[in-house]
């Protein structure tokens, strides 16, 4: 491909991600890729790229570039080219949609007590703190690493709000609990890692609705050993939210 | 039907996840290497070129103290010292050590494993070694016998340019496509593999040091994670797998992943990308089953 051609097609491809970048910064949809403190790098790409398109374009003007004969044979573009352009155009019509069931099935590992052990030493210095799923799971894996005092001065009745889906239902003890799921991501959602936690209420809900959960904690017995679970006050459906995952800080 | 739907439709998320991640580094890496390109002149060159190569491994070993951008970045710089006639071996220690001895990923890494800080120092050090040795091991090979005879005929072509502005835009516009083509490949592989392998067959591998160490490289390699965050990944297996198999792990991604592997495939021939995979793959090995025993 001679230089002018390159430097065509880079400008057009460039010109898509300019596009594509902006409609997912601006429209806060980069919360279904990567963890929020990444998206500061989005604006940063578009500024870079910006920069060439309008250098290509000041030395078209300039008469230093000349496109002319390039336009003419645009189909000498080459295949892989034609598919790359596609591709990226292609990326503006992919629903934006957080990872789904089918991906937490795939995902689902016993998260690491690290956390809940930096969250308890927060709460003993600070006794303030949001709880998140990964903070309930974390602790539901390993309950030998958790201290019974902590499970009922910490965890028992303190108010959660999480958000996350369902994933199944199931009955402990006659009493019909869901399982509320979600993702703990610490780059991009190519790590997500699966969290859940039961959850009792009366409300009938389907697999894979996204809910808003206002509630308290529970401690139960389950599986010889106790549980956490959250027992929900206000229960929301909602469509998936832009940010719809757990961004550890 | 809903099931192939959400299949796709995770794949796709997955997909663009890669893209949206990367291309910022891409886009660092190719600034940097216009910026060599544009102020490194060919006396620097030689002057660089006539240290003595006990001194300038090591020394091309640190750049990434100075270039802190994350595995994909490196790529188009790695190329660009190429094109500055700098050596495979020295080329290859820059792409093995400017991920890991950095301070951006010896920060993020100290900040993970803040309950055991031996672990951001033992992977900056290891990073370190395991880039010498891989310089050392490609010290008597030639160019044509690693590199694309494309890129080659690129390095020998010594275009004249009216302007520096002239020869930014030449530069980045033919490492633009060129990366963004690659991406999109490891992209696209990258998430298949993801849809298709469940992590709990690679995390079902940790009842044996051998084989935790093995499959927290096989992780690395499927989940194509950017170095400078990919501790914080790390940190969430650490109660599956013991430490040395994490630091596998965060040695190996960085440099042997399937996203990295295409973007390498753009400059070097598939017998540099197999030799370096072993390389890399032997030493993480041993470094991570000696690290497990001392740590016992």
């Amino acid at each position: 491909m001679s230089k002018n051609k390159e430097i065509l097609a880079s400008t057009i491809l460039a010109t898509i991600f300019i596009a594509f970048f902006s409609v997912l910064y601006f429209n806060n949809f980069l919360g279904y890729y990567i963890h929020y403190r990444y998206n500061w790098l989005i604006p940063l790409s578009i500024i870079t790229m910006c920069v060439f398109v309008v250098s290509v374009i000041i030395y078209f003007f300039k008469k230093e570039l000349n496109f002319k004969k390039d336009w003419k044979s645009v189909i000498s573009f080459g295949f892989l080219n034609y598919f790359i352009i596609f591709a990226s155009l292609s990326l503006f019509f992919v629903p934006r949609a957080p990872l789904s069931n089918y991906v937490a099935e795939k995902r689902r590992l016993n998260y690491s007590n690290n956390i809940i052990n930096a969250r308890t030493e927060t709460y003993e210095n600070t006794m303030s703190g949001t709880i998140l799923l990964s903070d309930i799971q974390s602790t539901n894996n390993y309950p030998e690493n958790v201290k019974e005092d902590i499970l009922n001065n910490y965890y028992a009745n303190r108010e959660v709000r999480v958000k996350g889906f369902i994933t199944k239902n199931i009955e402990v003890g006659g009493t019909k609990l869901y399982e509320l799921t979600n993702f703990v991501i610490s780059c991009c959602a190519v790590d997500a890692t699966t969290v859940s936690a039961l959850l009792e209420t009366q409300d009938s809900l389907n697999k894979n609705q996204w809910l808003k959960v206002i509630g308290k904690i529970k401690v139960i017995e389950y599986k010889n050993s106790k549980t956490l679970i959250i027992k929900a006050d206000e229960i929301e459906k909602i469509s998936p939210p832009n940010s719809p995952y757990e961004y550890p800080e | 039907m809903n099931q192939i739907s959400s299949v796709l439709l995770d794949f796709l998320t997955l997909f663009t996840s890669i893209i949206v991640e990367a291309m910022p580094f891409i886009l660092l890496g190719i600034s940097f290497s216009i910026l060599v390109s544009l102020f490194m002149n060919d006396k620097m060159v030689l002057k660089i070129k006539n240290a003595n190569p006990l001194v300038r491994m090591p020394l091309i070993g640190l750049v990434g103290v100075f270039m802190p951008v994350c595995e994909c970045g490196n790529v188009p710089i790695a190329r660009r010292l190429l094109q500055n006639k700098f050596s495979i071996s020295e080329t290859t220690v820059f792409l093995v050590a400017a991920p890991i001895v950095n301070p951006i990923t010896f920060i993020s890494t100290y900040q993970a494993f803040n309950f055991d800080p031996s672990i951001a120092w033992l992977r900056i050090s290891l990073g370190y070694l395991m880039a010498i040795t891989a310089g050392l091991l490609f010290l008597r090979s030639h160019r044509s016998k690693y590199i694309e005879e494309k890129f080659e005929n690129l390095c020998k072509d010594h275009a004249h340019y009216e302007s520096k502005a002239k020869k930014a835009i030449d530069i980045f516009s033919s490492e633009f496509i060129l990366l963004i083509k690659m991406l999109f490949l490891g992209a696209f592989i990258a998430s298949a593999i993801q849809i298709l392998v469940p992590r709990e067959i690679i995390a079902s591998l940790n009842n044996n040091i051998i084989l935790s160490i093995l499959a927290m490289m096989m992780l690395a390699f499927v989940v194509s994670i950017c170095s400078n965050i990919d501790a914080f990944f790390a940190l969430s297996f650490s109660n599956i797998f013991p430490s040395s198999s994490l630091l596998a792990f965060m040695l190996f991604g960085p440099v042997i992943d399937i996203k990295m592997l295409t973007l390498l495939k753009s400059t070097f021939k598939n017998r540099y990308l197999v030799k370096l995979s072993i390389v890399i793959f032997v030493f993480v090995l041993i470094a991570c089953l000696g690290v497990s025993v001392v740590k016992k």
